[in-house]
């Protein structure tokens, strides 16, 4: 074959292996997210429950990731635990991300647990975070929304009363839909990949 | 007794005084006699005790868990903590933590927290006694066995040490301090 030809030739595979590499690229899975993956993304339950600083809707988080997690203030092992794994996660982020993510946490022990002891609890891991509280009547509604059982257990004297509960945590993406289900031995940093992955969508 | 191979006169009584030292330290390490239970890592999660908002009088004098949303931080049974520890028992019996007496709190408890296959966290108090193997040791870890301080007296700060007695079935009474992690 003559060199025109040859050369065209050349120039037709480096073409088509550049197009292959930048597909392939394009095409290359990203990570898989933890926990229980919700697809089709699930509606997330709009609830309305109550801060120290008033009403707080979860539609009031439109545009943020929301991550949910339902303990109460009394437990000082798991739900501590839970609480300062999100807050390593949250500085594993950028700043710019870290603003784009929402944790809040709902008692499962209203009668205990005010909006205001709430919010000192929450505060403590990160000021960012929220602490939610309601009525037994309006917690009861948002955790049989969101699947999470819930069960005062007699204590001793000195605990009265513990609660056992779900400990799993939720995640919401910006459009507010159910994404994700954490199991509690997530680690920070699986928490921060998913919460990265979440926001570069 | 080991014996030790006689020397001139002058290093006899070196000696006689390693001998010593030496039958002290297997004392030390387990003979019946010894130190039987030790404590290492002992550390409790700080945490902020608030200011109690104001409560009505009748709530204050209660100090009972029943007191619904005026309660307040005092009277809601205050803030918990946890103390964490690797305890080893260097007997050839099995022996039991009992109890924990600390003045940080007003009472402290041995706890078992346990998620099951449904993610469903539960914690119950270990009843009694909590055991450590003859010649083992058992771990009180984040996420599973666990000291609960129970309305702390004071907020726990990062670096403080927080005095804590151990009681045991057969092991008498173990004196330790936590020092408190932001973890």
């Amino acid at each position: 074959m003559n060199r025109t030809v040859r050369w065209a030739l050349l120039a037709m595979l480096l073409l088509v292996t550049a197009a292959s590499v930048w597909t392939l690229q394009r095409l290359r899975p990203t990570p898989p997210l933890h926990g229980n993956v919700l697809e089709p993304p699930m509606e997330a339950f709009n609830f309305e429950l109550s801060s120290a600083a008033g009403p707080v809707r979860l539609g009031d988080y439109r545009g943020k990731l929301v991550v949910l997690f339902f303990g109460y203030t009394f437990c000082p092992d798991v739900c501590p635990t839970t609480m300062l794994r999100l807050r390593d996660a949250l500085q594993q982020l950028s700043p710019a991300e870290r603003r784009a993510v929402q944790v809040a946490m709902i008692t499962v022990d209203p009668k205990r647990d005010t909006p205001e002891r709430m919010r000192t609890y929450a505060a403590s891991f990160d000021p960012s975070f929220a602490g939610l509280s309601g009525t037994p009547g309006e917690i009861g509604l948002v955790a049989a929304k969101y699947g999470i059982y819930h069960q005062a257990q007699k204590g001793s004297d000195a605990t009265t009363y513990l609660v056992d509960h779900t400990a799993s945590t939720f995640v919401l993406d910006r459009e507010g839909r159910l994404r994700l289900i954490w199991p509690h031995a997530i680690t920070g940093e699986q928490m921060a990949e998913d919460l990265a992955q979440l926001l570069d969508e | 007794m080991r014996t030790i191979p006689r020397r001139a006169t002058g290093r006899r009584y070196r000696g006689v005084s390693l001998a010593a030292a030496l039958l002290a330290l297997t004392a030390a390490c387990g003979a019946e006699g010894g130190p039987a239970l030790v404590a290492e890592d002992v550390w409790a999660r700080a945490a902020v005790v608030g200011p109690a908002p104001a409560a009505p009088p009748d709530t204050a004098a209660h100090g009972g868990a029943h007191n619904g949303a005026h309660g307040g931080m005092a009277a809601a049974g205050g803030v918990n903590s946890a103390v964490y520890l690797v305890l080893e028992n260097r007997r050839a019996a099995p022996d039991r933590l009992m109890g924990v007496r600390t003045d940080a709190a007003r009472a402290a408890e041995i706890h078992l927290s346990q998620v099951d296959e449904r993610g469903v966290m539960r914690m119950r108090q270990v009843e009694g006694g909590l055991e450590i193997p003859a010649r083992g040791e058992v771990a009180l870890r984040p996420g599973g066995y666990h000291i609960m301080l129970i309305g702390l007296a004071h907020t726990l700060e990062p670096g403080e040490r927080v005095p804590l007695t151990l009681s045991f079935e057969h092991g008498g009474e173990l004196s330790v301090e936590a020092e408190v992690r932001a973890q």
